[in-house]
């Protein structure tokens, strides 16, 4: 089942990306959750930290979790959340797994929920792309590419649905 | 002979809709400026030291504006938005001949060296000068300019994050502090305060 979902995505993905000529809006699905364009950040020579952003849409009954990611270009990967409390930004790690309550959408964006790329083996460079593992508790195992933008890039990923 | 007359009513509907956008603008609200003047306490000459090691501070910025950011390094998520957010405000008041450094200084300086903050600031603008120093000395500066940051360790890690507040600082020609941005303000809204200002 696993396999054959992740045939189906690429299928998609093939037309997808002759229909639209160009490497923006890439999107996955994987039962009821569809993973729109995950994407990073450039980053400087000897940077040790990158991040990833995605946003997940569950189209099923039923809540799902995302219990973790893992990337192969960073030793470990941290799931953090940024809050804003009297004007100090905190950054921490969030605790267990993110919801993904039925029927919505959650985006993982700049000064908010974001996926920590601690330790990058190389620098991070722009237009290129790398593998994201995400874990969800219902849906399973799915892999995504993640495209590469401009170090300070923010990309608005509430309208592509 | 068809064609021309294609043309000429093509020309008309272009002027009506240029004129049509002409009373849009005219009939746009006045502009508010965003952001809060800095209270009188907060400010002050700094002396630190930039990418090449060598003394930098509020001297080397006179003539000019300056936006100074503060931040570290180690953050791949709100540092970057926030400087590439000053490049662009650097980059349209650059467009009306209002010339603005952008000035990074690091709240982190056991891990961010001269070299690490040169290779980040580079990232995002070519005429970013990033700063750091001794603990002290950035204690001191975080101090006058009323920026809070304090360490968090990490469980199971060696690594530690940064809480810290993002205002952002405009210091005028003459190296003093003037006014402050919230990382809310957006892009445009800063440099149209900025430009006003300095008109």
């Amino acid at each position: 089942m696993f396999f054959r979902g992740i045939k189906y995505v690429r299928a998609v993905m093939v037309i997808w990306a002759a229909i639209m000529g160009t490497a923006a809006g890439h999107e996955y699905q994987q039962g009821d959750l569809v993973i729109a364009h995950p994407w990073s950040r450039a980053t400087a020579p000897n940077a040790p930290n990158g991040v990833a952003y995605l946003a997940i849409t569950n189209h099923g009954a039923e809540e799902d979790q995302l219990i973790s990611v893992e990337a192969q270009v960073s030793d470990r990967t941290e799931l953090h959340m940024h809050e804003m409390t009297d004007g100090v930004m905190r950054m921490r790690p969030v605790e267990g797994s993110i919801a993904l309550p039925a029927g919505e959408t959650i985006v993982l964006e700049p000064s908010g929920l974001h996926i920590m790329l601690m330790g990058l083996d190389n620098r991070l460079v722009e237009g290129e792309r790398f593998t994201l593992v995400l874990e969800f508790q219902n849906a399973g195992t799915v892999e995504v590419e993640a495209s590469i933008e401009s170090p300070g890039a923010v990309l608005d990923l509430h309208h592509n649905h | 002979m068809n064609k021309r007359v294609v043309t000429i009513a093509s020309a008309g509907a272009l002027a009506v809709v240029a004129v049509g956008a002409g009373l849009y603008i005219t009939s746009a609200p006045a502009f508010e400026p965003v952001g809060m003047p800095a209270p009188e306490r907060l400010g002050g000459p700094f002396t630190l030291t930039n990418e090449a090691g060598e003394p930098f501070g509020t001297d080397d910025l006179i003539g000019n504006g300056a936006l100074v950011f503060f931040g570290f390094t180690y953050c791949p998520d709100v540092c970057p938005t926030e400087l590439a957010r000053g490049a662009q405000v650097v980059d349209q008041l650059a467009e009306a001949d209002i010339s603005v450094t952008p000035v990074f200084i690091t709240i982190d300086p056991e891990r961010d060296t001269p070299e690490q903050i040169g290779d980040y600031v580079s990232l995002f603008h070519e005429d970013m000068v990033g700063l750091t120093g001794t603990a002290d000395e950035i204690a001191s500066v975080a101090d006058d300019y009323g920026v809070f940051y304090s360490r968090v360790e990490m469980e199971d890690s060696s690594d530690y994050l940064m809480d810290h507040t993002s205002f952002v600082y405009l210091l005028d020609p003459t190296g003093s502090l003037v006014w402050m941005f919230r990382p809310t303000d957006l892009v445009e809204s800063i440099s149209e305060t900025i430009r006003q200002a300095a008109g």
